[in-house]
Protein backbone atom coordinates (compact mmCIF):
# COMPACT_ATOMS: atom_id res chain seq x y z
CA UNK A 1 0.00 0.00 0.00
CA UNK A 2 2.77 2.47 0.66
CA UNK A 3 4.88 1.50 -1.93
CA UNK A 4 2.11 1.61 -4.20
CA UNK A 5 0.95 5.22 -2.72
CA UNK A 6 4.84 6.36 -3.26
CA UNK A 7 5.03 5.19 -7.12
CA UNK A 8 1.80 6.83 -7.74
CA UNK A 9 3.43 9.87 -6.28
CA UNK A 10 6.77 9.64 -8.10
CA UNK A 11 4.60 9.56 -11.25
CA UNK A 12 3.14 12.34 -10.83
CA UNK A 13 6.37 13.79 -9.85
CA UNK A 14 7.88 12.39 -13.30
CA UNK A 15 4.67 13.92 -15.34
CA UNK A 16 5.00 17.12 -13.89
CA UNK A 17 8.53 17.15 -14.67
CA UNK A 18 7.99 16.24 -18.35
CA UNK A 19 5.24 18.31 -18.87
CA UNK A 20 7.66 20.87 -17.81
CA UNK A 21 9.79 20.13 -20.33
CA UNK A 22 7.84 19.66 -23.17
CA UNK A 23 6.73 23.32 -22.27
CA UNK A 24 10.51 24.40 -22.62
CA UNK A 25 10.87 22.17 -25.78
CA UNK A 26 7.72 24.07 -27.11
CA UNK A 27 8.99 27.64 -26.26
CA UNK A 28 12.44 26.95 -27.42
CA UNK A 29 11.42 25.35 -31.09
CA UNK A 30 8.51 28.37 -31.94
CA UNK A 31 9.56 30.14 -34.69
CA UNK A 32 11.45 28.20 -36.98
CA UNK A 33 9.13 26.36 -39.81
CA UNK A 34 8.70 22.48 -38.68
CA UNK A 35 6.54 19.77 -39.58
CA UNK A 36 4.63 18.52 -36.52
CA UNK A 37 3.12 15.25 -38.18
CA UNK A 38 2.68 12.42 -35.80
CA UNK A 39 5.43 10.06 -36.48
CA UNK A 40 8.02 13.07 -37.08
CA UNK A 41 10.91 13.50 -34.26
CA UNK A 42 11.06 17.19 -33.17
CA UNK A 43 14.83 16.35 -32.60
CA UNK A 44 16.55 17.86 -35.55
CA UNK A 45 20.52 17.89 -35.74
CA UNK A 46 21.39 21.91 -36.21
CA UNK A 47 18.90 22.86 -33.78
CA UNK A 48 17.87 23.06 -29.81
CA UNK A 49 17.70 19.71 -28.33
CA UNK A 50 14.32 18.36 -27.12
CA UNK A 51 14.54 19.55 -22.71
CA UNK A 52 13.99 16.54 -20.29
CA UNK A 53 14.31 15.41 -16.94
CA UNK A 54 14.47 12.33 -16.26
CA UNK A 55 15.01 9.73 -13.08
CA UNK A 56 17.92 7.76 -13.03
CA UNK A 57 18.11 4.48 -10.98
CA UNK A 58 18.53 5.71 -7.74
CA UNK A 59 16.19 8.43 -8.00
CA UNK A 60 18.28 11.78 -9.54
CA UNK A 61 16.48 13.87 -11.73
CA UNK A 62 19.08 14.50 -14.43
CA UNK A 63 17.70 17.74 -16.61
CA UNK A 64 19.19 18.89 -19.68
CA UNK A 65 18.84 22.43 -19.80
CA UNK A 66 21.10 22.28 -16.13
CA UNK A 67 23.69 20.57 -17.99
CA UNK A 68 23.93 22.65 -20.76
CA UNK A 69 23.69 25.27 -19.04
CA UNK A 70 26.70 23.99 -16.45
CA UNK A 71 28.37 24.41 -20.06
CA UNK A 72 28.74 20.71 -20.16
CA UNK A 73 28.88 18.58 -24.14
CA UNK A 74 25.85 15.81 -23.11
CA UNK A 75 25.64 12.08 -25.02
CA UNK A 76 22.91 10.14 -25.01
CA UNK A 77 22.87 6.51 -25.28
CA UNK A 78 19.43 4.74 -26.15
CA UNK A 79 20.06 1.49 -23.97
CA UNK A 80 18.15 -2.25 -23.68
CA UNK A 81 20.33 -4.42 -21.13
CA UNK A 82 18.92 -7.26 -23.59
CA UNK A 83 19.71 -6.27 -26.67
CA UNK A 84 22.41 -7.99 -28.37
CA UNK A 85 23.53 -4.82 -29.88
CA UNK A 86 24.04 -2.87 -26.83
CA UNK A 87 25.84 -6.05 -25.36
CA UNK A 88 28.11 -5.40 -28.68
CA UNK A 89 29.02 -2.09 -27.28
CA UNK A 90 29.31 -3.15 -23.58
CA UNK A 91 30.27 -7.00 -23.32
CA UNK A 92 32.18 -7.56 -26.42
CA UNK A 93 33.82 -4.59 -26.96
CA UNK A 94 33.96 -1.63 -24.36
CA UNK A 95 32.74 0.96 -26.80
CA UNK A 96 30.55 3.08 -24.91
CA UNK A 97 32.79 3.25 -21.70
CA UNK A 98 35.95 4.02 -23.51
CA UNK A 99 34.46 6.94 -25.29
CA UNK A 100 32.55 7.68 -21.79
CA UNK A 101 36.24 8.30 -19.81
CA UNK A 102 37.37 10.31 -23.17
CA UNK A 103 34.92 12.51 -22.73
CA UNK A 104 35.33 12.85 -18.74
CA UNK A 105 38.15 14.80 -19.49
CA UNK A 106 36.21 17.34 -22.01
CA UNK A 107 33.24 18.05 -19.74
CA UNK A 108 31.36 15.47 -21.37
CA UNK A 109 27.96 14.20 -19.87
CA UNK A 110 27.12 10.84 -20.56
CA UNK A 111 23.54 9.61 -19.73
CA UNK A 112 21.88 6.03 -20.99
CA UNK A 113 18.47 6.42 -21.50
CA UNK A 114 15.43 3.89 -21.20
CA UNK A 115 12.55 3.89 -22.95
CA UNK A 116 10.87 0.37 -22.24
CA UNK A 117 7.47 0.97 -21.54
CA UNK A 118 6.17 0.17 -18.43
CA UNK A 119 5.97 -3.51 -17.47
CA UNK A 120 8.50 -4.57 -20.13
CA UNK A 121 10.99 -6.60 -18.83
CA UNK A 122 14.40 -4.94 -20.09
CA UNK A 123 12.54 -1.60 -18.23
CA UNK A 124 13.56 -3.34 -15.15
CA UNK A 125 15.24 -1.30 -12.73
CA UNK A 126 16.61 -4.29 -11.09
CA UNK A 127 17.85 -5.66 -14.47
CA UNK A 128 19.36 -2.40 -15.38
CA UNK A 129 21.04 -2.10 -12.10
CA UNK A 130 22.46 -5.33 -12.38
CA UNK A 131 23.91 -5.30 -16.18
CA UNK A 132 25.44 -1.66 -15.06
CA UNK A 133 27.65 -3.38 -12.86
CA UNK A 134 28.13 -6.43 -14.79
CA UNK A 135 29.40 -3.68 -17.52
CA UNK A 136 30.81 -1.62 -15.51
CA UNK A 137 28.95 1.66 -16.32
CA UNK A 138 29.82 4.19 -14.55
CA UNK A 139 27.21 6.82 -16.10
CA UNK A 140 23.44 6.91 -15.14
CA UNK A 141 20.39 4.88 -16.48
CA UNK A 142 17.32 7.35 -16.95
CA UNK A 143 13.88 5.68 -17.42
CA UNK A 144 11.54 7.06 -19.55
CA UNK A 145 8.94 4.79 -18.80
CA UNK A 146 6.00 6.73 -20.89
CA UNK A 147 8.93 7.27 -24.13
CA UNK A 148 8.25 10.97 -24.10
CA UNK A 149 11.34 11.70 -24.15
CA UNK A 150 12.13 8.98 -26.65
CA UNK A 151 9.67 9.80 -29.36
CA UNK A 152 11.18 13.78 -28.84
CA UNK A 153 14.35 12.76 -29.88
CA UNK A 154 12.99 9.92 -32.70
CA UNK A 155 14.67 7.01 -30.85
CA UNK A 156 14.35 4.22 -32.51
CA UNK A 157 17.22 1.71 -32.13
CA UNK A 158 19.04 0.79 -28.85
CA UNK A 159 21.94 2.10 -29.07
CA UNK A 160 20.63 5.41 -31.09
CA UNK A 161 22.58 7.78 -30.15
CA UNK A 162 22.75 11.80 -29.51
CA UNK A 163 25.25 14.44 -28.95
CA UNK A 164 24.17 17.69 -27.94
CA UNK A 165 26.93 20.30 -27.81
CA UNK A 166 27.66 22.74 -24.67
CA UNK A 167 24.65 25.06 -26.18
CA UNK A 168 22.50 22.94 -26.02
CA UNK A 169 22.32 22.40 -30.11
CA UNK A 170 22.36 18.64 -31.20
CA UNK A 171 25.25 17.62 -33.35
CA UNK A 172 24.58 14.57 -34.00
CA UNK A 173 22.35 11.71 -34.02
CA UNK A 174 22.27 7.89 -35.01
CA UNK A 175 24.09 5.17 -35.42
CA UNK A 176 27.62 4.60 -32.62
CA UNK A 177 29.50 2.96 -35.64
CA UNK A 178 29.16 1.92 -39.32
CA UNK A 179 29.14 -1.60 -38.78
CA UNK A 180 25.32 -2.86 -38.12
CA UNK A 181 26.54 -6.52 -37.49
CA UNK A 182 26.14 -7.56 -34.03
CA UNK A 183 29.77 -9.27 -33.90
CA UNK A 184 32.60 -6.54 -35.03
CA UNK A 185 32.89 -2.58 -34.60
CA UNK A 186 32.85 -0.60 -37.37
CA UNK A 187 36.45 1.40 -38.74
CA UNK A 188 34.16 4.91 -38.31
CA UNK A 189 32.93 5.59 -34.52
CA UNK A 190 30.32 8.41 -35.43
CA UNK A 191 30.03 9.85 -31.81
CA UNK A 192 33.54 9.95 -31.05
CA UNK A 193 34.30 11.62 -34.04
CA UNK A 194 31.76 14.29 -33.24
CA UNK A 195 33.21 14.30 -29.72
CA UNK A 196 36.39 14.98 -31.22
CA UNK A 197 35.45 17.67 -33.44
CA UNK A 198 33.50 19.85 -30.92
CA UNK A 199 36.76 19.79 -28.83
CA UNK A 200 38.58 20.78 -31.97
CA UNK A 201 36.21 23.79 -32.81
CA UNK A 202 35.49 21.92 -36.04
CA UNK A 203 32.81 21.01 -37.99
CA UNK A 204 31.69 17.31 -37.62
CA UNK A 205 31.32 15.61 -40.60
CA UNK A 206 29.27 13.24 -40.76
CA UNK A 207 25.94 14.60 -38.41
CA UNK A 208 23.16 11.82 -39.14
CA UNK A 209 23.66 8.55 -39.47
CA UNK A 210 20.60 5.47 -39.61
CA UNK A 211 20.70 3.94 -36.18
CA UNK A 212 20.77 -0.16 -36.52
CA UNK A 213 19.94 -2.42 -33.35
CA UNK A 214 16.83 -3.56 -31.72
CA UNK A 215 13.87 -1.13 -31.72
CA UNK A 216 13.12 0.70 -28.51
CA UNK A 217 10.01 -0.66 -26.50
CA UNK A 218 7.58 1.51 -26.48
CA UNK B 1 40.60 -13.37 -49.38
CA UNK B 2 37.75 -12.11 -48.43
CA UNK B 3 36.54 -8.93 -49.38
CA UNK B 4 33.39 -6.75 -48.81
CA UNK B 5 31.16 -5.86 -51.22
CA UNK B 6 28.40 -3.31 -49.89
CA UNK B 7 25.31 -4.05 -48.50
CA UNK B 8 24.79 -7.22 -50.74
CA UNK B 9 26.79 -10.36 -50.93
CA UNK B 10 30.12 -10.80 -49.64
CA UNK B 11 32.28 -12.95 -51.06
CA UNK B 12 35.14 -15.09 -51.08
CA UNK B 13 37.25 -16.87 -53.98
CA UNK B 14 38.76 -19.92 -52.38
CA UNK B 15 40.56 -23.00 -53.45
CA UNK B 16 38.39 -26.09 -51.95
CA UNK B 17 36.41 -27.35 -55.11
CA UNK B 18 36.74 -30.91 -54.43
CA UNK B 19 34.21 -32.22 -51.72
CA UNK B 20 32.24 -35.68 -51.51
CA UNK B 21 28.66 -35.28 -52.85
CA UNK B 22 25.80 -34.95 -51.01
CA UNK B 23 23.38 -32.44 -52.14
CA UNK B 24 20.76 -31.79 -49.40
CA UNK B 25 22.54 -30.51 -46.01
CA UNK B 26 19.98 -30.30 -42.87
CA UNK B 27 19.12 -26.91 -41.97
CA UNK B 28 21.63 -25.41 -39.63
CA UNK B 29 22.74 -22.40 -37.37
CA UNK B 30 21.49 -20.76 -34.17
CA UNK B 31 18.29 -22.44 -33.69
CA UNK B 32 16.33 -19.40 -32.38
CA UNK B 33 13.82 -18.67 -34.19
CA UNK B 34 15.27 -18.78 -37.89
CA UNK B 35 16.30 -21.85 -39.72
CA UNK B 36 18.47 -21.00 -42.60
CA UNK B 37 20.14 -23.60 -45.13
CA UNK B 38 22.11 -22.85 -48.93
CA UNK B 39 19.91 -24.22 -51.61
CA UNK B 40 19.95 -24.33 -55.36
CA UNK B 41 17.36 -24.22 -57.96
CA UNK B 42 19.01 -26.82 -60.17
CA UNK B 43 20.36 -30.59 -59.62
CA UNK B 44 24.08 -29.44 -60.88
CA UNK B 45 26.03 -26.63 -62.74
CA UNK B 46 27.35 -25.97 -65.89
CA UNK B 47 30.89 -24.84 -66.84
CA UNK B 48 30.22 -21.17 -67.88
CA UNK B 49 26.25 -21.14 -67.09
CA UNK B 50 24.98 -18.99 -64.86
CA UNK B 51 22.73 -20.82 -62.01
CA UNK B 52 20.84 -19.76 -58.88
CA UNK B 53 21.63 -20.84 -55.26
CA UNK B 54 20.22 -19.13 -52.05
CA UNK B 55 20.06 -18.69 -48.40
CA UNK B 56 16.64 -20.09 -47.20
CA UNK B 57 15.79 -18.32 -44.33
CA UNK B 58 13.04 -20.12 -42.42
CA UNK B 59 11.55 -17.89 -39.43
CA UNK B 60 9.05 -18.67 -36.33
CA UNK B 61 5.28 -17.14 -37.13
CA UNK B 62 5.05 -13.55 -35.78
CA UNK B 63 8.68 -13.28 -35.83
CA UNK B 64 11.09 -11.23 -38.87
CA UNK B 65 14.18 -10.66 -40.57
CA UNK B 66 15.31 -7.45 -41.99
CA UNK B 67 15.38 -6.45 -45.75
CA UNK B 68 18.45 -4.30 -47.40
CA UNK B 69 16.40 -1.03 -48.02
CA UNK B 70 15.37 1.75 -45.01
CA UNK B 71 14.74 0.50 -41.33
CA UNK B 72 14.31 2.54 -38.52
CA UNK B 73 15.95 -0.63 -36.54
CA UNK B 74 17.16 -3.97 -36.90
CA UNK B 75 19.90 -4.49 -39.61
CA UNK B 76 19.74 -6.08 -42.93
CA UNK B 77 20.82 -9.76 -43.37
CA UNK B 78 24.37 -10.79 -43.93
CA UNK B 79 25.55 -13.55 -46.34
CA UNK B 80 28.99 -13.68 -47.14
CA UNK B 81 29.84 -16.50 -49.92
CA UNK B 82 32.73 -18.55 -50.31
CA UNK B 83 33.20 -20.17 -53.71
CA UNK B 84 35.43 -22.55 -55.60
CA UNK B 85 38.43 -20.72 -57.47
CA UNK B 86 36.86 -19.11 -60.95
CA UNK B 87 33.19 -19.28 -59.74
CA UNK B 88 31.59 -15.88 -60.16
CA UNK B 89 28.80 -14.72 -58.13
CA UNK B 90 26.17 -12.59 -58.99
CA UNK B 91 25.01 -9.32 -57.13
CA UNK B 92 22.20 -10.73 -54.47
CA UNK B 93 18.56 -10.86 -55.29
CA UNK B 94 16.69 -9.16 -52.11
CA UNK B 95 12.93 -10.09 -52.78
CA UNK B 96 10.18 -7.21 -51.80
CA UNK B 97 9.72 -7.25 -48.16
CA UNK B 98 6.68 -6.17 -46.12
CA UNK B 99 6.37 -3.25 -43.84
CA UNK B 100 5.97 -3.97 -40.06
CA UNK B 101 5.33 -0.69 -37.60
CA UNK B 102 5.69 -1.97 -33.91
CA UNK B 103 2.88 -1.50 -31.69
CA UNK B 104 2.98 1.90 -30.90
CA UNK B 105 3.43 3.28 -34.58
CA UNK B 106 6.63 5.26 -33.98
CA UNK B 107 9.13 2.41 -35.89
CA UNK B 108 8.75 1.71 -39.46
CA UNK B 109 10.78 -1.71 -40.43
CA UNK B 110 10.63 -3.49 -43.80
CA UNK B 111 11.13 -7.20 -43.05
CA UNK B 112 10.30 -10.92 -44.20
CA UNK B 113 8.28 -13.41 -42.25
CA UNK B 114 7.79 -17.11 -42.61
CA UNK B 115 10.20 -17.56 -44.88
CA UNK B 116 12.25 -15.72 -47.32
CA UNK B 117 14.96 -17.10 -50.11
CA UNK B 118 18.20 -14.47 -50.86
CA UNK B 119 18.90 -15.49 -54.22
CA UNK B 120 22.51 -15.18 -56.01
CA UNK B 121 23.32 -16.17 -59.52
CA UNK B 122 26.79 -18.51 -59.12
CA UNK B 123 28.35 -18.98 -62.92
CA UNK B 124 30.90 -22.02 -63.01
CA UNK B 125 34.48 -20.94 -64.80
CA UNK B 126 34.78 -22.68 -68.55
CA UNK B 127 36.70 -24.72 -67.32
CA UNK B 128 34.92 -26.71 -64.53
CA UNK B 129 35.53 -30.02 -64.89
CA UNK B 130 32.99 -32.44 -65.51
CA UNK B 131 32.47 -35.04 -62.81
CA UNK B 132 33.46 -32.28 -59.97
CA UNK B 133 31.89 -31.28 -56.96
CA UNK B 134 31.54 -27.73 -56.10
CA UNK B 135 31.97 -26.95 -52.58
CA UNK B 136 29.58 -23.61 -51.47
CA UNK B 137 29.89 -22.10 -48.84
CA UNK B 138 28.03 -18.77 -47.14
CA UNK B 139 28.34 -17.45 -43.75
CA UNK B 140 24.88 -15.51 -42.67
CA UNK B 141 24.20 -13.25 -39.91
CA UNK B 142 20.56 -12.10 -39.23
CA UNK B 143 18.59 -10.76 -36.41
CA UNK B 144 15.19 -11.94 -35.85
CA UNK B 145 12.70 -9.72 -33.70
CA UNK B 146 9.07 -10.24 -32.42
CA UNK B 147 9.40 -7.72 -29.71
CA UNK B 148 12.55 -9.39 -28.31
CA UNK B 149 15.83 -9.27 -30.75
CA UNK B 150 17.85 -12.34 -31.10
CA UNK B 151 21.14 -12.65 -33.22
CA UNK B 152 21.29 -15.60 -35.52
CA UNK B 153 24.53 -16.84 -37.21
CA UNK B 154 25.48 -19.83 -39.49
CA UNK B 155 27.83 -21.00 -41.57
CA UNK B 156 25.82 -23.18 -44.68
CA UNK B 157 27.46 -25.41 -47.32
CA UNK B 158 26.50 -26.76 -49.92
CA UNK B 159 27.97 -29.63 -52.83
CA UNK B 160 27.29 -29.42 -56.72
CA UNK B 161 28.28 -31.51 -58.52
CA UNK B 162 29.58 -29.77 -62.09
CA UNK B 163 28.21 -31.20 -65.72
CA UNK B 164 27.34 -30.50 -68.59
CA UNK B 165 24.16 -32.29 -68.91
CA UNK B 166 20.72 -30.39 -68.71
CA UNK B 167 19.77 -28.93 -65.89
CA UNK B 168 17.05 -30.44 -63.50
CA UNK B 169 14.83 -28.50 -60.88
CA UNK B 170 15.68 -29.70 -57.20
CA UNK B 171 13.56 -30.06 -54.37
CA UNK B 172 14.20 -26.83 -53.30
CA UNK B 173 12.65 -25.12 -56.86
CA UNK B 174 9.65 -24.26 -55.41
CA UNK B 175 11.30 -21.83 -52.67
CA UNK B 176 12.68 -20.10 -55.88
CA UNK B 177 9.60 -19.77 -57.27
CA UNK B 178 8.36 -18.21 -54.64
CA UNK B 179 11.05 -15.71 -53.97
CA UNK B 180 11.07 -14.74 -57.75
CA UNK B 181 7.10 -13.99 -57.02
CA UNK B 182 8.50 -10.76 -54.62
CA UNK B 183 11.75 -10.26 -56.91
CA UNK B 184 11.11 -6.89 -58.42
CA UNK B 185 10.97 -5.98 -62.02
CA UNK B 186 12.16 -2.96 -63.80
CA UNK B 187 9.66 0.06 -63.24
CA UNK B 188 8.81 0.14 -67.22
CA UNK B 189 7.71 -4.02 -67.10
CA UNK B 190 4.34 -2.79 -65.23
CA UNK B 191 1.40 -4.19 -67.10
CA UNK B 192 0.04 -0.38 -66.17
CA UNK B 193 2.53 2.45 -66.28
CA UNK B 194 3.45 3.43 -62.69
CA UNK B 195 3.28 6.98 -63.36
CA UNK B 196 5.49 9.91 -61.05
CA UNK B 197 5.36 13.43 -60.68
CA UNK B 198 6.88 16.44 -58.64
CA UNK B 199 5.12 19.17 -57.40
CA UNK B 200 6.15 21.32 -54.26
CA UNK B 201 8.99 19.11 -53.29
CA UNK B 202 6.52 16.08 -53.29
CA UNK B 203 6.29 12.96 -55.22
CA UNK B 204 3.15 11.71 -56.34
CA UNK B 205 2.91 7.58 -57.60
CA UNK B 206 -0.06 7.05 -59.71
CA UNK B 207 -0.70 3.33 -60.95
CA UNK B 208 -4.53 4.04 -62.43
CA UNK B 209 -6.86 1.25 -61.17
CA UNK B 210 -4.50 -0.01 -58.30
CA UNK B 211 -6.33 -0.87 -55.05
CA UNK B 212 -3.80 0.19 -52.79
CA UNK B 213 0.28 1.09 -53.48
CA UNK B 214 3.46 0.31 -51.15
CA UNK B 215 6.79 2.21 -51.45
CA UNK B 216 9.47 0.30 -49.49
CA UNK B 217 12.40 2.99 -50.13
CA UNK B 218 15.85 2.05 -50.33
CA UNK B 219 18.64 2.84 -48.03
CA UNK B 220 20.47 5.26 -50.85
CA UNK B 221 17.85 6.85 -52.33
CA UNK B 222 16.34 9.98 -50.32
CA UNK B 223 14.67 9.52 -47.78
CA UNK B 224 10.89 10.21 -47.62
CA UNK B 225 10.34 12.36 -44.03
CA UNK B 226 6.94 10.87 -43.41
CA UNK B 227 7.52 6.82 -44.42
CA UNK B 228 4.56 5.89 -41.92
CA UNK B 229 2.28 8.14 -42.83
CA UNK B 230 2.71 8.45 -46.66
CA UNK B 231 4.44 4.90 -48.23
CA UNK B 232 1.08 3.26 -48.43
CA UNK B 233 -2.13 3.69 -49.00
CA UNK B 234 -4.95 1.99 -50.30
CA UNK B 235 -5.79 4.08 -53.02
CA UNK B 236 -4.11 4.04 -56.46
CA UNK B 237 -1.72 6.94 -55.31
CA UNK B 238 1.25 7.73 -52.62
CA UNK B 239 2.41 11.61 -52.31
CA UNK B 240 5.53 11.13 -50.47
CA UNK B 241 7.07 14.04 -48.36
CA UNK B 242 10.85 15.07 -48.26
CA UNK B 243 13.36 16.60 -46.16
CA UNK B 244 14.00 20.59 -47.83
CA UNK B 245 17.43 19.52 -47.51
CA UNK B 246 17.64 15.78 -48.43
CA UNK B 247 19.23 15.10 -51.31
CA UNK B 248 19.18 12.50 -54.23
CA UNK B 249 17.26 10.58 -56.47
CA UNK B 250 14.37 8.45 -54.31
CA UNK B 251 14.74 4.54 -55.31
CA UNK B 252 13.35 1.67 -53.66
CA UNK B 253 10.81 -0.71 -54.95
CA UNK B 254 6.79 0.23 -55.62
CA UNK B 255 3.85 -3.07 -54.41
CA UNK B 256 0.98 -2.37 -56.60
CA UNK B 257 -1.80 -4.24 -54.86
CA UNK B 258 -4.30 -4.72 -58.12
CA UNK B 259 -7.23 -3.56 -59.70
CA UNK B 260 -10.14 -5.71 -61.11
CA UNK B 261 -7.97 -6.09 -64.60
CA UNK B 262 -5.13 -7.77 -62.20
CA UNK B 263 -1.76 -5.35 -62.01
CA UNK B 264 -0.25 -6.87 -58.55
CA UNK B 265 3.74 -6.68 -58.51
CA UNK B 266 6.61 -5.12 -57.28
CA UNK B 267 8.97 -2.76 -59.18
CA UNK B 268 12.14 -1.27 -58.94
CA UNK B 269 11.36 2.44 -59.03
CA UNK B 270 14.02 5.25 -59.30
CA UNK B 271 13.24 8.59 -59.61
CA UNK B 272 15.37 11.65 -59.80
CA UNK B 273 14.77 15.09 -58.16
CA UNK B 274 13.37 17.78 -59.79
CA UNK B 275 15.92 20.13 -61.68
CA UNK B 276 18.41 16.95 -62.07
CA UNK B 277 19.34 15.70 -65.75
CA UNK B 278 16.42 13.68 -66.22
CA UNK B 279 13.29 14.51 -65.00
CA UNK B 280 11.67 11.32 -64.06
CA UNK B 281 14.06 8.07 -63.88
CA UNK B 282 13.69 4.31 -63.60
CA UNK B 283 15.39 1.21 -63.49
CA UNK B 284 18.23 0.05 -61.05
CA UNK B 285 17.91 0.07 -57.12
CA UNK B 286 20.91 2.77 -55.69
CA UNK B 287 24.42 1.04 -55.44
CA UNK B 288 24.43 -0.13 -52.15
CA UNK B 289 28.05 1.22 -51.12
CA UNK B 290 29.31 1.49 -47.84
CA UNK B 291 27.82 -1.60 -46.40
CA UNK B 292 29.79 -2.08 -43.24
CA UNK B 293 32.15 -5.64 -43.24
CA UNK B 294 30.96 -8.34 -42.94
CA UNK B 295 31.74 -10.71 -39.66
CA UNK B 296 33.55 -14.20 -39.86
CA UNK B 297 33.72 -14.79 -36.40
CA UNK B 298 30.64 -16.10 -35.08
CA UNK B 299 29.52 -15.38 -31.14
CA UNK B 300 27.02 -16.88 -29.38
CA UNK B 301 23.22 -15.26 -30.70
CA UNK B 302 21.82 -12.08 -28.45
CA UNK B 303 18.86 -12.63 -26.05
CA UNK B 304 16.78 -9.89 -24.89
Amino acid sequence: MQNTKRRAKQRIALASALLAAATLAGAAEAGGPRNTDAGTPTATVGERAPEFALKDLDGNVHRLSDLTAAGKTVVLEWFNPNCPYVKKHHERFSTMNDLYEMGKDHDVVWLAINSARAGHPTGDPDLNRKRAEQWKIQYPILLDTTGEVGHAYGAKATPHMFVIDSKGILAYSGAIDDDDSARTLGTTNYVRDALTSLWAGETIAVRTSRAYGCSVKY
Amino acid sequence: MAYALAGSVLMAITGATQSAGAIVPPDVGSPIHVRARLISEVDHLRPGAPARIGVLLRIDPQWHVYWDGLNDSGAPVRVRLSLPEGFKAGEMIWPAPRRHLDRSGFILDHVYEGEVTLIVPVTPPLDAVEGHVAHLKASVEWVACRDACFVGQADLSLDLPVSVSPFRPTGDSTHFERALRRVPKAMEAAPIPIQTAWADGRLRITVAGASGLSFYPSARGRPPSHPIEDCQSATDHLTIRFDPQAVGAVSGVVEVRGSAHGGSGVYRMRVEAPGAVSGIGSGKPDEKAGRPKAADNAGKPGDQ
